[in-house]
């Protein structure tokens, strides 16, 4: 970790005007990826709400890490289909910044080829395109890449039509988990039974450092170990990264979570201070959300009472002749309450189409901003 | 009318535990406007801060722009910063010589607000609806053993938005301030960082008030007419698009440093002189 975006750091002999300068010169460069929905498309305004998927390691040295939620770009209505025709995801580029010595995302842009398109925040709600576990499962996989470690990943991907809970079954996680106290023993199992064969090669590292992961998850990170909190379910979490959640998530709140069948992409919380919540994350990988829409976290005052927000990380590393290389995490997601289960059905999703660019709460948009 | 401020630098260590406290450019800048604005409609202010917090502002000499100074402030070790992220405005409140009028750092008054004032004992911004995502049933929180809420209390009393706070009797802010930090400590270690928080200082206060028979005055009682007004302006959650949106960040403060620099020569002056607006000169 840190190896691919560590010249984004400040060297030691670097003044911070001078790390200022040299980050302010930088060029565009590649940082995550855009993935489009028609469901988040609105032919009115011919805007995208996107689904952004950044790269971990870039977004964890920003001053604030971008989030997954909440960017847009304009095209027309053909070049949209287009765009959605496309599941692997578009290129985001950024183009960066830094004051003071604090790194911030300049401007943004998709590319493909010879297309361009701004892309910008504007805190607009989007809802996660539905096949991105399988673009997660297949796509991104590093030229050099462990060809056994693809097999895996397209192994999880076909079973997209899967519930959640059918890919779980068998809680043979928990036995060798909790008994064996090993990661490594957690790997395997039902890991196997779920999602193909292959053997999940965890680290037994809990420093935080991301010892391992799988594309569709990340079957947990160091802290399991911490133990009990797993006891008795799997662990499906995007958290190869410890250093997010790492010694900040042991509330008791989490084992009720775990106990269920579901995950829930908690321990997120704990990073950003929220309450308990089970979001949708994972239609997401799956393609569907069942019984995941539960929950009642709000995220903030702001939020409160209009969004149901999804919270997971995830992370794709991939084994290469190198060591593991990091590729992606996702942040965080805003889905609107009334879309929770918007994408089950394509026939229920065509009048929401455009529900992220509904009026915007007042609390979203504050008030008085053109007395200024 | 005096007004105060408080910076509270606890909830920001959560996230960011190896920096220093630092305001954001949008922040500051927000911040600026707002002082130069209640100085000049109303009356002087003072900021209440921590220690990592008054450090951070000796170290930009923001001091200067306070009329009444800048006070350090101690809140309770035993308030989770994570849960009660706006404890500090509580702290500072107690210590504050009523009457006065509490700010938040992202609210600007562009009025003198001393006629509607002159007549009220309790006075917000608005009011808010009893939802239940935001406003759950008292007795759903989950609390210490030995707490318990006073029996006076009626929680079909609608929530206070504190965005903006006028007290007038010590008396009535000993109440609250104790009832709220009361609670604060009674409840049980929780991750929720949204109803506990809104509860301790929006909820308690117009039923305490209701229990003294006090009247709590709001400039809106809908939050919908805040749309249509010209005392307020309220960052709130634009925020976040001001967090990850260069452009419109660069455009808000670009907009600030005018009006600064049209209404507000002094602490445009201040402000031009900051290294976070260098790019703006």
């Amino acid at each position: 970790m840190g190896k691919l975006f560590a010249w984004l750091d400040r060297n030691r002999k670097e003044t911070v005007r001078e790390y200022d300068n040299r980050i302010n010169r930088l060029q565009a460069f590649h940082a995550g990826y855009a993935f489009l929905s028609l469901l988040n498309y609105s032919p009115e305004l011919s805007a995208f709400s996107a689904y952004a998927v950044w790269n971990g390691e870039f977004n964890e040295k920003l001053e604030t890490p971008m989030p997954q939620g909440g960017f847009m770009l304009h095209c027309g209505m053909e070049r949209a289909q287009e765009m959605c025709e496309r599941p692997d995801g578009f290129p985001i580029f950024v183009k960066l910044c830094a004051k003071q010595g604090r790194l911030a995302v300049e401007r943004m842009f998709l590319a493909d080829a010879d297309r361009i398109f701004d892309f910008y925040f504007n805190g607009c709600e989007v809802i996660p395109p539905e096949r991105l576990g399988l673009v997660f499962a297949g796509a991104r996989v590093p030229e050099n890449a462990h060809r056994e470690e693809y097999a895996h990943e397209t192994g999880a991907a076909q079973q997209s039509g899967g519930s959640y809970r059918k890919l779980s079954a068998g809680g043979s996680y928990q036995k060798q988990t909790v008994t064996a106290g090993s990661y490594r023993g957690f790997g395997m199992g039902s890991y196997r039974k779920g999602f193909g064969s292959g053997s999940y090669s965890g680290s037994s590292d809990t420093k935080g450092s991301y010892p391992f992961g799988r594309s569709f998850g990340g079957f947990g990170t160091g802290s399991y170990r911490q133990g009990s909190y797993w006891q008795g379910t799997y662990w499906l979490g995007s958290y190869w990264h410890g250093s997010y959640w790492r010694g900040s998530y042991q509330a008791g709140a989490f084992r009720s979570l775990w106990m269920s069948s579901y995950f829930a992409g908690s321990y997120a919380q704990a990073r950003f201070g929220i309450g308990s919540y089970a979001g949708g994350s994972f239609r997401v990988f799956f393609g569907q959300q069942g019984s995941f829409a539960s929950g009642s976290f709000r995220r903030n005052v702001f939020f409160a009472g209009s969004y149901r927000e999804s919270l997971f990380r995830r992370g794709s590393f991939w084994k290469n002749g190198s060591g593991i290389a990091f590729l992606m995490e996702c942040a965080e997601t805003l889905i609107p309450a009334e879309n929770v289960v918007c994408d089950e059905k394509a026939s229920t999703c065509e009048d929401r189409s455009a529900a992220y660019c509904h009026a915007r709460i007042i609390e979203e948009m504050g008030y008085g901003l053109d007395l200024i | 009318m005096n007004g105060f401020y408080s910076l509270w630098s606890a909830p920001y260590f959560l996230k960011k535990r190896d920096a220093g406290f630092v305001m954001q450019d949008y922040e500051l800048i927000t911040l600026l406007l707002s002082v130069a604005a209640f100085e000049k409609y109303n009356g002087k202010t003072r900021l209440y801060a921590d220690r990592k917090a008054l450090e951070y502002v000796q170290e930009r000499d923001l001091g200067q722009i306070f009329s009444r100074g800048v006070c350090e402030m101690q809140v309770p070790e035993d308030i989770d910063p994570a849960v009660f992220w706006a404890g500090g405005k509580l702290v500072a409140l107690q210590m504050e010589e009523l009457p006065s009028v509490m700010i938040d750092t992202d609210l600007i008054i562009w009025e003198d607000l001393g006629p509607w004032l002159q007549d009220k004992q309790i006075a917000v911004i608005h009011r808010e609806e009893l939802r239940e995502q935001i406003y759950p049933e008292p007795s759903s929180f989950a609390m210490k053993e030995g707490y318990a809420f006073p029996k006076e209390w009626d929680f079909s009393v609608r929530p206070a938005n504190t965005a903006m706070l006028y007290l007038k009797d010590p008396a009535f802010r000993d109440v609250y301030v104790r009832e709220a930090l009361r609670f604060m400590r009674g409840i049980q270690p929780t991750n929720d960082n949204l109803c506990p928080m809104v509860f301790a200082e929006q909820r308690i206060l117009p039923t305490c008030a209701q229990a003294k028979g006090i009247e709590v005055s709001a400039f809106c009682e809908q939050i919908e007419q805040l749309r249509e007004q010209h005392r307020f302006t309220h960052i709130w959650g634009h925020k976040n698009v001001l967090k990850f949106n260069m452009d419109e960040r660069r455009s808000f403060i670009t907009r600030c440093l005018i009006r600064l620099q049209k209404e507000f020569p002094d602490m445009y002056g201040i402000a031009s002189a900051m290294e976070e607006f260098e790019e703006y000169r």
